[in-house]
């Protein structure tokens, strides 16, 4: 066949948990009718491709992945707990929050989280073997995330007493970016007798920054440092940032109306020196009592100080709107972005970070989504937003959506660790937070992770009789069954088949077992079989097996006439199959040998019925087994009649003696 | 479809190749091994499918040759050989077929040892092994005659137990162009002919029906695949054919009223993605149902994912940029990340967003990497 005749064709498959083979494979044109003359040599190469998480491949993600599931569990059970009004203090994982069960509430849970991501930052930055670029960008995402957590934890959860959103803000602002208190710290010790410490080229900008990030108090105390700290334009410039009002993040209306007050008239104050042509002779300080006048030429410094359009947000309602109320910042988040001029250069953060302005949640965890590692963040954030009431609000009263929305983010993220040998437990848990989808999923999870060992399966069994799945431990149990009987490990495979409780395949095993020992003298599964307990008598084989065993056992440890009595049952009691009954006449032909007394006559000729059964069944329309079982006595038949028809005689004259 | 096929074996250890019929095993430490090669059928090979490790290592072919065929793993030899090759035994041929056997399914394993084919004369034919100890005796169960060349089938499953057995065929064959009709020489080929049709056991009766045909489907079908189903209600059966089609099957409520004790269906489209811009050969589903690869002739592996509202949007592009497939590259291959631009095989994508948009709510977090492949059987790539 010409290759020109040849395309290739790229066909994938899902195999396994989250994997996917991939392959190419050459098919001829369709304009080709020789199409179907034989097998193509299509491309020999398969592509194993599987879905990657950083909680595969990084201790520091994976003990983030750990905590955070401590955390995350604790908050369901306790809203749980919650709901039914139960008693929630004897968890000791409440530990971690160092606070009284009582008083948990989802602030605590937040910090929590960013707590754990902070940790995970540093964990990565502290481990240097790993790649440069790769730990550098893993951190930048832990940082950003703990940007995002801490910001939605202002807007949306810390509810607790009618509090201020300014000063949350300056204070986020400043846990993230306080490089002005550290050029404030340098510029203070690089100082020395020669120089004033204005004449240091970053003293300015640290005073700038300090003041930008309401850090008032700091920026006094560099400005006293100054030499000329006594001229009227810094003198003022101190007052004015000493008497500056500072409005309490918590109080209620009252705390608000009276800082209103205060706030117009330090306004007022600061307004008057600008007029009074005080800071002419200094520019740096005109430009500062500007910002703090909020005057409008300030805005440009503003806007040229700040790194980032959140930055720029936050000194601006400091000096601008000190009062705004929450339902205000999405209008000027957008302004300052506009201002930025990143409409069409937005980043994940940036997108995250403006829905949280703007509380569109929805859109929040979407980018997330998109945005962040594996689906930790957004289940984690719309957990916590869905324990907060948040995302129903939204969507009109319908609970169903935010519900669905938190139960898919689960699954999502428990599949996805499932499908890791590390990490795969973990998905588990999370998945038992998911309502009956999740059980289904575990259920599935347990049937399709697939052991290696027997090992592994006793993990998957333990996980699987936890939860109660009893049809995934079946099929767990009948899966490493057949894995032992294709090695022909045979007791093993029984044993694994009783415990799934897999009647049929037990009953298969336990026969395989039987027709071994009937060609095999030496072949003996003793080991298992006293673990068998009472399942046994599911299957007449199995009740065989065990009945023969117990009389091989006897026979061993010399107790000869209790075996004899077994072996007298096994065989009157029919329920030996024909392919094991030579084994059976042999066995009781020699013990009759060996000792006569323990037989009676009756018994005897029982026996001896059973052989002239099996040798007449075999004859007339006999199956398989039974012509194969004469054909196997063949040679010995005639010794186990003699012996019997010897024994028969010895018993009776016995008998008859006693008599 | 065409001459090979992947399945994962016991799970996630192992695939087959149907083409040369290699087993490859994933061994502890990651790598695969060639375990068995061996030749099956006189004509091509259409598809293999893996029975469930409950029932042992088994699996099945299809062939051009007219059979199909159910093949056991039996270890190489007693004793510690631990490298020599386990052989597989052919248990059975099923020679039933007339024409080429199209696809071969095994059912959900809660009905027991059953398995499907389907002949290109357009006869499913049911097989089941009454003892699953004893692979070398199938019988044909049922025989149901579709009227159209099949060229895939697909059993629903189902964990609930309200939910009968059901099977989906598709068909690939070619609307006749107007002139042959006119001729009249093919008069029972319907243009716009429903292509899908579903077929349903029925517990009265005893046999299967047909439950339902897919009239929005008229196109030729050439894979065919319900999604594993748990806890659902409704089934969901992808359809790769000029795109890809996601079928919601409804059970009606007041549907074991009716005299035959069939299943009515409301049937409704729940997506068709069309960005293969081309044919589309193969759909499969994740273990858990929940997301689809869908793989067309533009060389791309597209996954497909549903956000919590139930609405469908690619996920992940999966190109293959080897160009060539015969093309001697290295053997050792580094991993291939997202955004990265290996000259070798796989690169998924940088961003889902970026292909689809704005649209997405689920995605663009995922990742795919590349875990190995499998070029020569002596080979061992793993990075």
């Amino acid at each position: 066949m010409m290759p020109s005749v040849m395309r290739e064709r790229t066909v994938a498959r899902f195999c396994g948990l989250g994997r996917l083979t991939s392959h190419k494979t050459r098919v001829p044109r369709p304009d080709d009718d020789t199409r179907s003359s034989s097998a193509l040599p299509g491309s020999d190469r398969v592509t194993y491709i599987r879905e990657d998480s950083i909680f595969f491949n990084h201790q520091a993600a994976r003990t983030l992945l750990n905590n955070s599931y401590v955390v995350f569990s604790i908050l369901q059970k306790h809203k749980l707990a919650k709901n039914r009004n139960a008693d929630t203090n004897f968890d000791p994982g409440y530990e971690i929050f160092d606070v009284d069960p009582a008083d948990l509430s989802l602030v605590h849970v937040s910090r929590a989280y960013r707590r754990f991501l902070r940790d995970c930052t540093a964990e990565l930055l502290k481990n240097k073997d790993t790649n440069k670029m790769e730990t550098l960008y893993l951190s930048s995402i832990f940082f950003s995330l703990e940007l995002i957590f801490h910001l939605a934890e202002i807007l949306n959860l810390d509810h607790s007493q009618n509090s201020h959103m300014v000063p949350k803000l300056q204070e986020w602002i400043q846990y993230y970016f306080n490089e002005s208190s550290d050029l404030a710290d340098s510029v203070i010790k690089s100082r020395d007798d020669k120089s004033p410490v204005e004449c240091n080229p970053d003293f300015w900008p640290a005073v700038t920054g300090l003041i930008m990030t309401a850090q008032c108090k700091e920026a006094r105390r560099l400005l006293g440092l100054h030499s000329k700290k006594e001229t009227p334009a810094i003198r003022t410039l101190r007052q004015l940032l000493h008497s500056k009002p500072e409005l309490q993040s918590s109080g209620g209306a009252s705390v608000a109306i009276n800082f209103s007050v205060q706030w117009e008239a330090w306004l007022k104050e600061v307004r008057n020196q600008l007029i009074s042509g005080v800071f002419s002779t200094n520019q740096h300080c005109l430009e500062l009592a500007e910002l703090l006048a909020g005057d409008n030429k300030a805005e440009k410094l503003v806007y040229e100080n700040s790194e980032t359009w959140y930055k720029f947000l936050v000194t601006y309602v400091s000096y601008w709107k000190p009062t705004v109320e929450s339902f205000r910042l999405g209008e000027i988040a957008r302004k300052s972005m506009e201002r930025f001029g990143m409409d069409s250069q937005m980043k994940a953060v940036d997108k995250i970070l403006l829905a949280l302005f703007e509380s569109d949640l929805y859109q929040v965890i979407e980018s997330l989504q998109e945005f962040a590692e594996s689906g930790w963040a957004s289940l984690h954030m719309t957990d916590l937003l869905y324990h907060a009431g948040l995302l129903s609000n939204v969507v009109g009263q319908d609970n169903k959506i935010a519900e669905n929305l938190r139960t898919d983010l689960i699954i999502q993220f428990g599949t996805l660790l499932a499908a890791n040998d590390c990490v795969w437990r973990t998905g588990l848990s999370y998945l038992d937070f998911a309502g009956s989808q999740g059980v289904g999923h575990i259920d599935l999870i347990l049937q399709s992770r697939g052991q290696k060992s027997a090992k592994d399966a006793e993990i998957l069994l333990y996980e699987a009789g936890k939860r109660n799945l009893v049809k995934a431990e079946r099929t767990i149990c009948s899966v490493v069954s057949r894995q032992y009987l294709m090695e022909k490990r045979l007791g093993s495979a029984l044993m694994w088949a009783i415990k799934g409780d897999n009647h049929s395949l037990a009953s298969s095993v336990a026969e395989l077992v039987l027709r071994e020992m009937a060609v095999n003298d030496e072949y003996s599964i003793s080991d298992v079989l006293p673990d068998l307990g009472t399942s046994i008598i599911s299957s007449g084989h199995l009740v065989f097996l065990v009945k023969y065993n117990e009389y091989l056992t006897k026979y061993h440890d010399g107790n000869k006439k209790e075996a004899v009595t077994i072996l007298i049952d096994l065989i009157t009691s029919g329920l030996a199959p024909p392919y094991f009954i030579p084994v059976l006449l042999k066995k009781s032909a020699q013990a009759a040998k060996e000792a006569v007394k323990v037989f009676n006559s009756t018994d005897l000729s029982n026996i001896l019925g059973v052989l002239e059964e099996l040798v007449v069944t075999a004859h007339i329309n006999g199956t398989k087994d039974a012509k194969s079982a004469v054909a196997s006595l063949e040679s010995s038949e005639r010794e186990i009649r003699e012996v019997l028809a010897q024994s028969i005689c010895q018993a009776e004259i016995a008998e008859l003696a006693k008599v | 479809m065409w001459p090979l096929t992947i399945m994962a074996r016991g799970w996630p250890h192992a695939l087959v190749t149907n083409k040369s019929r290699l087993v490859w095993d994933l061994d502890l430490h990651g790598s695969w091994h060639c375990t068995s090669s061996w030749k099956a059928h006189s004509g091509s090979v259409w598809k293999v499918t893996w029975a469930h490790p409950e029932f042992g290592q088994v699996l099945a072919t299809c062939s051009f040759d007219r059979t199909a065929a159910v093949w056991e793993e039996i270890p190489a030899g007693d004793g510690p050989g631990e490298t020599a090759r386990s052989h597989w035994i052919r248990r059975t041929n099923m020679v039933d077929s007339r024409t080429s056997v199209t696809d071969v399914k095994f059912a959900p394993r809660q009905l027991g040892l059953q398995l499907a084919t389907s002949s290109s004369d357009g006869v499913v034919r049911i097989y089941e092994a009454p003892d699953v100890m004893n692979l070398s005796t199938w019988t044909v169960q049922y025989e149901i005659q579709a009227k159209m060349p099949i060229s895939c089938l697909t059993w629903n499953c189902s964990f609930s137990s309200k939910h009968l057995p059901l099977l989906a065929v598709g068909s690939d064959e070619v609307a006749a162009p107007q002139g042959t009709i006119a001729g009249g020489q093919t008069s029972n080929v319907v243009i716009g002919a429903a292509k899908v049709v579903l077929y349903e056991y029925s517990e009265n009766s005893r046999r299967w029906a047909k439950a339902e045909s897919l009239n929005a489907v008229t196109e030729p079908v050439h894979d065919i695949t319900f999604a594993p189903n748990f806890g659902r209600s409704y089934h969901l059966l992808a359809i790769a054919s000029r795109d890809v089609k996601l079928v919601i099957l409804r059970p009606l409520e007041d549907s074991t009223e009716t005299a035959t004790g069939l299943t009515k269906f409301s049937v409704e489209i729940a997506a068709r993605f069309e960005d293969h811009y081309s044919v589309v050969w193969r759909v499969s589903w994740n273990i858990t149902g929940t997301i689809l690869a869908s793989s067309g002739d533009d060389n791309c592996v597209r996954l497909w994912k549903a956000n919590y509202a139930g609405v469908w949007r690619c996920v992940e592009v999966l190109r293959d940029d080897t160009g060539s497939a015969h093309t001697s590259a290295d053997s050792e291959l580094p991993p291939i990340s997202t955004g990265q631009s290996g000259g070798h095989s796989y690169v998924p994508l940088s961003a889902a967003a970026a292909v689809s948009g704005s649209q997405t709510l689920v995605g663009g977090a995922t990742k795919y990497y590349k875990l190995g492949s499998i070029k020569n059987q002596n080979q061992v790539p793993w990075h």
